[in-house]
């Protein structure tokens, strides 16, 4: 599909009630500066990761400030790569990246084994490797279907969750983080929620910033921040033009497991991000659209490959953005470009950047708690928009299981052999993995026809609701469709039988693949009448020839497409359903 | 089809379940023309547990506002699932009954 064409099936999506600003909205400046701002403080301490990368290099101070402002650079790009829509790159959407936890242990590999210049390089070879794996994702859809883009997404809610408990809780820590510290998480989450549940305008859309400037406003008068952030704080120098002597690339044939993999781990999150991105902005969603998911992809991966030439670590899409414009109702493009010149200028301002990067933790694990909540649930109501046979739900169930389980029994993963261990990293990579596999196995012995006969003089409802029930249900077809064409089957069938219209047994085939589903009825006699032109109330009252057509007309209307054949006395009825 | 009939002040609510086509809508027609018996009588059929009507059950709806408006009656209907409505609005009858999205509001305006 070409950028134009891309283009203009996002301009045609219908916005749902809940959302504000849609993608091609422009809201007042006012509110797509403060949107953006919003957005970097949604995910400010995730801007610790490289200063974490290049602390654990043994890079001194003013090095670190040089690796904070070139990774606000690569952060100014990424924004702007997503939302474009000509030519390949982009999504279209508004979906700012942020570091992927996903390179984290990977990197760490790196920088014992080479140090910077190593992790630098390899970040540049998984950028790569994403933008192969986005280039090939469009023939690969048949094996990722909605169901699985909707557990990845849910996994996503899960670990985002997990990770806002952490901070709240301070788990792992070795003394609990006080009363002061969960009384600035309660009021955090509770403003955050409390304003999205039961407030309008202003004070609903900007939820999350409120809540977040309430919560480090309350942190620092509770004593919360750490010396040691207020001490970085003062030490950053107010403005700064990077250097770039500490940049160096290497490469090394034996990280590369660990890094593809990431790069694999970074897509399918990027499938499941951007599947939210466009349910969250179609109110007729319907399935994943591969066309902005591949130049999503392909857009963290020309990030990433950024990300390793300037020296940090590799980008991904971040769900809690995307969860968040959802939450607020604001998924303007040009937010985006608000995110894009926020992060510009701090990367010209360390001290404001530290500012971000030094926020409280209580208030962080409640942002992120009230982030997960929304993406966790757009994970399921993706699941469930399909029909789940007991195929799928041993995927989605067994899969979430194992995933749940790399998370609960870390030790018993990870004194698996160094191998196994590379695809047992996270809960998602596990969960995912797992998935697709199943997906797989399942898909053997699955038939894409399927027949059955009826006897037009002893007609059995229920057997004909059963056959498009449980054909659907293992085709994973979505709901609504069979739906449609559960009705349409039996009013032809009882059309066909009151009508007179033949004697003998119809046959009934159904066939499905992910982008139609198409219904058959044959039988001998002459072609059903399906006119054009609704009868009148009269006309259907007077006689039965009057319903007849009323049925003729609603079959015609009900289906995407109708055709009907004649050969040798047998006539086929071919409904066609867009899927 | 499984119909309950439930007396609701001056009207009678008709709770229908299942589904409405050529093998049971003679039934419904039947019961609406025994109510209509009763001059000014006020029917509101309840639909949120019917599955699907198809055009044998809108003849009989249709035939039932008929005898409504003979009698001097009233005839409405509320509680449409998305599915059932769809259906509605295919076979162009979302202007022809007076359809009301809940129960109490359908019995306020039949009152």
């Amino acid at each position: 599909m070409t950028g134009a064409a891309r283009a203009i099936q996002v301009i045609q999506a219908r916005k749902p009630r809940n959302i504000v600003y849609g993608v091609d909205d422009v809201p007042p400046r006012a509110v797509w500066l403060l949107s953006g701002l919003q957005h970097v403080g949604l995910v400010a301490i995730f801007l610790l990761v490289p200063v974490i990368a290049g602390r654990q290099a043994g890079l001194p101070p003013e090095k670190i400030i040089d690796v904070l402002s070139l990774s606000m650079l690569v952060m100014a790009v990424g924004p702007v790569l997503h939302v474009l829509r000509r030519g390949p790159v982009g999504s279209g959407y508004l979906c700012p990246p942020i570091f992927a936890a996903a390179y984290l242990p990977a990197s760490l590999l790196a920088l014992q084994a080479g140090g910077l210049p190593l992790m630098f390089g390899m970040t540049i070879f998984a950028g790569v490797v994403e933008i192969v794996v986005s280039r090939v994702l469009r023939p690969l859809r048949p094996f990722l279907p909605p169901e699985i883009a909707g557990f990845v997404v849910a996994m996503i809610g899960v670990t985002i969750g997990l990770l806002g408990f952490r901070n709240v809780f301070g788990i792992g820590l070795a003394e609990p983080p006080g009363v002061a510290s969960y009384a600035v998480a309660a009021v955090t989450l509770a403003l955050m929620v409390g304003l999205n549940v039961w407030t309008t305008g202003a004070p609903k859309i900007f939820c999350a910033l409120i809540g977040m400037v309430a919560g480090y406003g309350l942190a620092i008068a509770a004593g919360v921040v750490p010396a040691a952030d207020i001490e970085r704080l003062s030490a950053a120098p107010i403005a700064h033009f990077p250097a770039l002597d500490h940049l160096g690339w290497s490469f090394d044939a034996e990280l590369i497991v660990p890094f593809v993999v990431a790069a694999v781990a970074a897509s399918l999150r990027a499938i499941g991000d951007l599947t939210i991105c466009q349910k969250t902005n179609d109110a007729d969603w319907a399935r994943p659209d591969f066309s902005s998911i591949s130049g999503g992809a392909l857009a963290n991966g020309i990030g990433t490959v950024l990300s390793g030439v300037l020296g940090t670590v590799g980008l991904n899409t971040s769900t809690s953005n995307v969860g968040m414009a959802a939450a607020t109702g604001i998924t303007s493009r040009v937010v985006a470009f608000a995110v894009g010149g926020i992060y510009l200028m701090l990367a010209f301002l360390p001290k404001a950047a530290i500012v971000f990067a030094i926020m409280p933790v209580p208030v962080v694990g409640a942002t992120l708690l009230f982030v997960a909540a929304l993406v966790f649930v757009n994970g399921l109501i993706i699941i469930t928009s399909r029909m789940l046979d007991s195929r799928r739900i041993f995927v989605i169930g067994l899969s979430f299981m194992l995933a749940l389980a790399a998370d609960v029994f870390q030790p018993f993963f990870s004194q698996l052999p160094p191998g196994v261990r590379v695809f047992t990293s996270s809960s998602i990579v596990v969960g995912t993995l797992a998935a697709l596999l199943l997906n797989l196995v399942f898909r053997l012995g699955v038939r894409r026809t399927q027949t059955m006969e009826v006897n037009p003089s002893a007609v059995d409802a229920r057997q004909i609701e059963e056959f498009m029930q449980t054909h659907g249900a293992a085709w994973g077809a979505r709901r609504d469709v069979i739906d449609r064409a559960r009705f349409n089957l039996m009013q032809s069938i009882e059309l066909l039988a009151d009508s007179g219209v033949t004697q003998g047994a119809l046959t009934v085939a159904a066939s499905f693949d992910e982008f139609r589903l198409d219904v058959r009825v044959s039988y001998d006699g002459v072609p059903l009448e399906l006119p054009d032109k609704r009868p009148t109330n009269e006309e259907i009252i007077a006689s039965y020839e009057g319903q007849y057509r009323l049925a003729g007309y609603m079959l015609r209307n009900l289906a995407d497409r109708v055709q009907v054949n004649n050969r040798g006395g047998r006539t086929t009825v071919a409904f066609h359903f867009d899927h | 089809m499984e119909i309950q009939e439930i007396a609701a002040g001056h009207a009678t609510i008709l709770a229908i379940k299942g589904r409405i086509d050529s093998n049971n809508a003679i039934d419904l027609s039947n019961r609406l023309r025994a109510l209509y018996t009763t001059r000014g009588r006020l029917l509101l059929l309840d639909f949120q547990e019917i599955d699907y009507i198809t055009s044998a059950g809108f003849r009989t709806l249709l035939i039932g506002r008929r005898h409504a408006a003979s009698s001097g009656g009233a005839f409405a209907l509320c509680c449409l699932s998305e599915k059932v409505r769809d259906l509605f609005e295919m076979g162009g009858f979302m202007e022809n009954f007076a359809i009301h999205p809940t129960r109490e509001e359908g019995i306020a305006r039949l009152a």
